[in-house]
């Protein structure tokens, strides 16, 4: 059986490579422990660890604290001065799942409380009389918060329904069950479908398992729910209201009706920037703000460009907006940087009419099979999507730039005029394809090994592969072969992220840290496939990526989608095959063997300052 | 052949039939596709989601290597020297025939003996 993994492919007696376990997530949080303990103030400690060392902004990392932790943080920000005589004691470091550990203070001297996981070192934390006194009025004033946040939820529950009830908690089991992951908190309780402690449907919860949380309120009677399962029905319905994205902009911190109210407000400020929505328009009844915000938010995308930024590390997610203008002056000087040049013989115009004109010329000479082909390729298709990564990633000054999509567009449209979603659902992954273009900075890190530089090109485009695969279903009606499928959503917001390669292994392993996404929708045989074009970017180090490469992405992948579109009409107009078929592993082993990375010479590039060496052998 | 349920409630791969050592998952090269969670035979269902990763558990994998041809990164490798999952990772077993079981719902195979002698998994409904 020949492998797939391309340095296997070029010697069978490829050896594993070598793991770093000093990478991901753990590695994290036990280096964050570290630092907390050697800091050089109780509040430097403690927010190094609410921030993860500068990983995340600290107004995320504050919202996670539950109410005691406020009290205690807002304690220790107020002493002018070290404690003297201790009153009272407890420890701040690093739960294993990311939280802060910083227990309620206990009488100085007497035994310590038992305490959840932690990772890494501890510091001890003292206080005086003074700070003790700032802490319990403090966590007398939070108390009184969540008690009022308790009565608004309470009252809120007495008045449903129980068929309204089962709606609710039926509506967010469908959303969970089709989102990426979600981590959030209660006070101490964490609903997530993550990693952890698994309570809410996802990937690893099956939406049949006894033990989510939402399965086993719909058995059980409102009176009998806890607080924390009332409070976070109470927002989920909320933040399902508002139509956008709002239960991933939880991730990591309290999903409670006074953290919602502050996210509520921050929304309408970030409308409010973009003329969409006066600030002060927005009503304080919770319920009322939301449907004020889900209409902001409809006109907003109506006039701008949205994206996401998405801090990796907890997951945590912003909507954010952008003026239209930006991504067609990005296309404007896209192709006004690739003038005079042609890619695979396509020329790139900043007018996506003209462009459209280009291609329809373009088509029939390549499924004519009449334009000249570097090596490598067996359609012009593959070459054009081949040079313009090789062109983004070096503009961009990325590490790896890609493309995804379906191999096969003739088939798609052919299985959708015949309406066969089940056809659709039972493609595997090698219905799918990526190119994944190495940089040639890259390159040259890697030419001493490159079979394991295209082993990951080929991690990457596998990885790619089951997006596609993952997320082509979302686009089908809801018949009950496609409900059966294990699918998500598919994205249509572009995003920024930082910090990706904590949780997931194969992040871990090809060090995706930084990257932009922007996928794009195509029609196919009359129906809209989001996230069928996609234009990635991939720093495995810093700088971040900023809104300029964004926007970048986000007008190369319109010409990308405007070519598979029109790609699918022409091929459904002429009944015939098309397909993809270079990007295999067998396709990277050959890149690896050759030399030939790229189909042709890297033009210029500005060299970016690095970086620790590769970890992996 | 004993029952999948049988084995899940002994906690042991004793089978006659299984000659093949189970197959364990290299974490660090899994993509976490599920590719081989999907192709795993139902009458054997060994291979889940558990927290971000793909594992198996090795009482329930009968050796027939059907993960290991569609697994895109080739990271799935016999496992001659397995260990018992109680010993290797206890909270595994709360998967297998509970709710958060795939393979419940799924189509079923069995191992149908061929005019050759050789042995093929089809799917019986």
């Amino acid at each position: 059986m020949t492998s797939t993994r391309p340095s296997r492919i070029l010697d069978p007696q490829a050896p594993q490579p070598i793991h770093d376990d000093g990478a991901g997530f753990p590695a994290t949080v036990a280096q964050v422990a570290g630092r907390m303990s050697a800091a050089a103030t109780d509040t430097a400690a403690l927010e190094c660890g609410l921030t993860f060392a500068g990983r995340i902004p600290l107004w995320i990392g504050r919202r996670s604290l539950t109410s005691p932790q406020r009290a205690l943080y807002a304690a220790l920000r107020a002493a002018t001065k070290p404690a003297c005589t201790p009153r009272a004691e407890t420890v701040v470091g690093m739960r294993v799942d990311g939280r802060i550990l910083l227990l309620e203070p206990w009488a100085f001297g007497t035994a310590a409380r038992p305490m959840p996981p932690s990772s890494g070192a501890q510091r001890r934390l003292t206080l005086d009389e003074a700070q003790y006194a700032a802490y319990e009025a403090a966590l007398k004033e939070e108390r009184r918060a969540a008690d009022v946040d308790w009565a608004v939820v309470a009252r809120w529950l007495e008045t449903q329904p129980r068929s309204r009830v089962v709606e609710i908690l039926d509506a967010l089991q469908q959303a969970f069950a089709r989102m990426p992951p979600v981590m959030l908190l209660v006070e101490e309780e964490l609903y997530s479908n993550f990693r952890f402690e698994n309570n809410l449907t996802g990937k690893t919860l099956l939406p049949t398992s006894e033990d989510c949380v939402l399965r086993q309120l719909a058995r059980t009677p409102t009176e009998d729910w806890s607080r924390e399962d009332a409070t976070f029905v109470y927002c989920g319905n909320l933040a399902l209201a508002t139509g956008s994205p709002t239960l991933e902009s939880f991730n990591y911190t309290q999903f409670v009706p006074r953290e919602l109210a502050g996210h509520f407000r921050e929304r309408a400020r970030t409308y409010s920037r973009h003329g969409i929505l006066a600030a002060e328009e927005l009503p304080t009844d919770l319920k009322t703000a939301a449907g004020v915000l889900a209409r902001a938010r409809e006109r907003a995308l109506a006039s701008l460009q949205s994206y996401r930024h998405i801090w990796g590390i907890t997951l945590h997610k912003r909507e954010e907006f952008l003026p239209r203008t930006r991504v067609d002056r990005a296309l404007v000087e896209l192709a006004r940087a690739c003038e005079g040049r042609t890619f695979a013989g396509l020329r790139l115009h900043a007018d996506l009419g003209r462009f459209t004109d280009e291609v329809r010329e373009w088509l029939p000479e390549v499924l004519a099979n009449r334009v000249p082909l570097a090596d490598g390729f067996t359609n012009a298709v593959e070459q054009l999507l081949a040079e313009l990564m090789d062109m983004h990633v070096e503009r961009q000054r990325a590490d790896v730039a890609l493309t995804r999509s379906i191999r096969s567009l003739s088939e798609l449209a052919q299985a959708v005029r015949r309406e066969d979603w089940a056809e659709i659902v039972s493609w595997e992954l090698p219905a799918f394809f990526c190119y994944a273009s190495a940089s040639e900075q890259l390159c040259n890190e890697y030419a001493h090994d490159p079979a394991r530089l295209a082993d990951m090109r080929w991690e990457i485009a596998a990885r790619m592969e089951y997006n596609c695969w993952h997320q082509l279903p979302g686009n089908l009606p809801r018949a009950p072969v496609v409900e059966q499928r294990d699918y998500y959503i598919p994205p249509w917001q572009p995003d920024i992220a930082e910090w990706s390669d904590q949780h997931h292994r194969g992040h871990t392993m090809c060090r995706i840290r930084f990257s932009v996404r922007s996928p794009m929708a195509v029609e196919v045989a009359g129906r809209q496939f989001n996230a069928l074009a996609d234009v990635r970017l991939v720093r495995q180090d810093g700088p971040s990526f900023d809104e300029g490469a964004l926007t970048a992405s986000v007008a190369l992948s319109r010409l990308v989608a405007r070519v598979l579109e029109e790609l699918a009409a022409e091929v459904v107009r002429r009944q015939m095959d098309f397909r993809i078929q270079a990007f295999t592993p067998a396709w990277y082993a050959e890149r690896a063997a050759s030399g030939r990375v790229r189909p042709e010479a890297v033009r210029e590039r500005k060299a970016r300052p690095r970086r620790r060496p590769v970890p992996v052998a | 052949m004993r029952e999948r349920s049988e084995r899940i409630r002994a906690r042991t791969r004793v089978a006659p039939k299984w000659k093949n050592p189970p197959v364990r998952i290299e974490k660090w090269e899994c993509i976490a596709c599920d590719s081989c969670l999907r192709e795993c035979p139902s009458q054997f269902g060994a291979i889940f989601n558990h927290g971000i990763d793909v594992k198996v558990v090795p009482e329930l994998c009968s050796g027939c290597n059907r993960c290991i041809a569609v697994c895109p990164m080739d990271c799935i490798y016999p496992d001659a020297d397995w260990k018992p999952t109680a010993e290797a990772d206890p909270t595994l077993w709360e998967l297998p025939g509970t709710g958060a079981d795939p393979y419940l719902h799924a189509p079923r195979f069995d191992l149908c003996e061929l005019e050759d002698g050789e042995e093929e998994l089809r799917e019986t409904s």
